[in-house]
């Protein structure tokens, strides 16, 4: 008990002390991670499947809409970088209206006028409005 | 006008304004499948930095809170599909009362078993909370400590039916709260000094001086997730079934809770423990209670055939958990789910440390907090009652649409956190993909943020427990509360261990956190 004493002791000297905390919850994050593994092994082996089985595994959903999934994070990434570039309601009318456009179309229907010319005044209209309403009235931050 | 500034009462009417406000849109984020109660108060948590003061935005929020769960049970009754997972068995007995023409019954059954629940558990919430933080008071780092572990063994022990992969999570989000600065010795930790890409350099050391911040976190975490998720399904449209009336055979009629008083107070009370419980889902609560109705009822086998029976056990317990997981929140300083997680986002814009001091340094606050769930309550039930022709439309709104005006509101919430940190704003990507990647790895996201959160007092009451007492750690086990925690902890463990053994059965009832 002493040694734990003494080793508390040195690890909680004030110039190590902020390494303390994250190297047991490391520690206690890689054992949990193990035991995750190990339960995954017992499973596999009573129930005679292979403990990595990659044929047949999606990591997608059966019937995902890549399109629209990747579509939507090319999006965020571009809308993020765009941002401080075009500043706020530059960026916000273009890609909320690219937003609009890419979660309203329809594979089979293709895009309809309507979609996008909802789509168009969506992005105006919120863009417009929610700069108005944080940026001229409520004196918010915005990028 | 003075006459009306006196007595407060210009105040009254500005907050049950904003409390309308946050119970419509509410109502309108739970109907609607892929969009939860969480994730409306993540969204409108950056509009009450306009608010000089915490009472209203706590107004706002709680009407959200209470109209997003509150909202779920009408695309559940009417096309079968959960708004919300609290509502998960509202659709057991609602959808078949729809088909046989009798929606506006089951529709109403619902509101009103709903407002039963709110006011149960607002009751437990005002008569549980001051005897629980004046116990906690006394509490020394030991026990403030131990208290935190107790709450991450409950994640462990119901989160998601895996305890180990629950309890992970939430030893994740610890981590994941530790990045930055230790403000003891002003010493970074598992941050990199300096990243160049494409020529950009990153000064990560800037911008993670203090940590990950919790707004850019939990709305990346619970609306950009969400929009992954919904883009993945391809933003499929809410059809109303056209076989579906609003207006059917069998009228409601008040007669319909005779002999429920029993199912209603039970199922409230469990939904109410459940919320009180940190990390459980709303799908538990509403299962158990269902489960526990069949089990007590007379003629268990008419349950899911469209019986009030199930639907009143269903919805009364998941507006029970409102009140319920404000507990622990405003006596300990744990959250009790996701929603109230992300409600202690507005305590901190307006530097309010919610714990067992709460009650005592901010009573004004504690009282408009009852008031305000009770006025929530009400407002849900004028509301959805009296409208319901009018609410059951909200099903057919298109996700598509709102989820680019999400996405702008995300940003401004991101951005405004630090007042123009743009590293804030990458935060939703980072986070929405993590909580992306988590859910299809299994890993439940809840017990994450609640781990993000409780994360630096863990640390911070160890250190301070192990150096008050000569850095013995047998002091972890000496005082009569310690113990009494260490008892409390032993028996979640053997019960997740159990049920673990049992073959989980919260996640062979197809529960979701």
């Amino acid at each position: 008990m002493q040694q734990v004493q003494e080793f508390l002791r040195q690890s909680l000297k004030i110039r190590n002390l902020h390494l303390f905390f994250p190297k047991v919850i490391g520690c206690i994050c890689a054992i949990l991670l193990v035991i995750i593994i190990i339960q995954r092994l017992i499973r596999c082996i009573r129930t005679g499947t292979p403990f990595i089985n990659l044929k047949g595994y999606h990591f997608f959903d059966e019937g995902c809409d890549k399109l629209k999934l990747f579509g939507s994070l090319a999006l965020t990434i571009g809308y993020l970088i765009a941002l401080p570039v075009l500043h706020f309601v530059n960026a916000s009318m273009i890609f909320i209206f690219l937003f609009g456009v890419l979660f309203d179309y329809n594979r089979e229907k293709g895009f309809s006028f309507m979609s996008v010319l909802i789509s168009a005044i969506i992005a105006v209209a919120g863009s417009w409005l929610t700069w108005y309403l944080f940026f001229q009235i409520f004196n918010i931050t915005l990028p | 006008m003075d006459f009306l500034t006196n007595f407060g009462l210009t105040d009254f009417i500005f907050n049950s304004g904003l409390a309308l406000i946050g119970v419509a849109v509410g109502i309108i984020f739970g109907a609607i499948p892929g969009m939860s109660a969480t994730m409306a108060v993540a969204v409108f948590l950056p509009m009450t930095y306009v608010f000089k003061e915490v009472t209203p935005a706590l107004y706002l929020l709680l009407g959200l809170y209470v109209g997003g769960i509150s909202g779920g049970l009408i695309p559940a009754i009417l096309i079968n599909v959960p708004g919300t997972p609290s509502s998960v068995c509202t659709g057991f007995d609602g959808y078949p009362m729809a088909r046989r023409g009798e929606s506006e019954r089951a529709l109403k059954i619902g509101v009103v078993a709903s407002f039963f629940g709110g006011i149960i558990s607002l009751l437990v919430l005002a008569f549980l909370t001051p005897p629980l933080a004046r116990m906690a008071i006394k509490f020394s780092a030991i026990e403030k400590f131990l208290i935190i572990l107790f709450a991450m063994t409950v994640i462990a022990a119901l989160s998601k039916g895996s305890m180990t992969k629950g309890v992970f999570a939430g030893f994740l989000g610890v981590l994941f709260s530790l990045i930055g600065e230790l403000s003891l010795n002003n010493k970074m930790r598992m941050v990199p000094d300096a990243v160049e890409i494409f020529n950009y350099k990153l000064n990560l050391a800037q911008d993670l001086r203090s940590g990950f911040q919790l707004l850019p976190l939990l709305i990346g975490l619970f609306a950009i997730t969400q929009m992954f998720q919904e883009a993945e399904k391809g933003m499929l449209s809410n059809n109303l079934n056209e076989g579906v009336t609003v207006e059917g055979a069998r009228k409601f009629s008040f007669k319909d809770f005779a002999g429920q008083f029993v199912n209603v107070v039970r199922s409230s009370l469990i939904g109410t423990f459940m919320g009180i419980l940190p990390g459980v889902g709303g799908s538990a609560a509403s299962l158990i209670a269902y489960s526990q109705a069949k089990s007590w009822s007379k003629d268990p086998d008419k349950l899911g055939t469209g019986a009030p029976e199930g639907l009143i056990a269903s919805e009364s317990s998941n507006n029970g958990l409102t009140g319920g997981a404000l507990v622990p929140l405003l006596s300990l300083g744990i959250p009790g789910d996701a929603t109230t997680a992300v409600l202690i986002g507005a305590f901190m814009l307006h530097k309010i440390e919610v714990g067992p001091l709460f009650i005592q340094k901010y009573g004004d606050t504690w009282n408009q907090i009852l008031i305000a769930l009770l006025i929530c309550n009400v407002i849900m039930f004028l509301i959805m009652f009296f409208s319901l022709k009018y609410m059951s439309n909200v099903v057919k709104i298109k996700s598509s649409r709102l989820y680019p005006l999400i996405m702008l509101m995300c940003v401004v919430g991101a951005y405004a956190t630090r007042s123009g940190i743009m590293f804030d704003v990458w935060c939703l990507l980072i986070f929405g993909l993590l909580g992306y990647v988590m859910n299809k790895l299994g890993l439940p996201t809840a017990p994450f943020l609640i781990g993000f959160i409780l994360g630096k007092d863990l640390e911070k009451y160890f250190i301070e427990a192990v150096r008050n007492n000569n850095y013995n750690l047998m002091v972890f086990f000496e005082r009569p509360i310690a113990i009494g925690i260490w008892v409390l902890i032993a028996l979640f463990l053997g019960y997740s261990i159990w049920d673990n053994f049992k073959g989980g059965s919260l996640e062979k009832a197809g529960i979701k956190g």
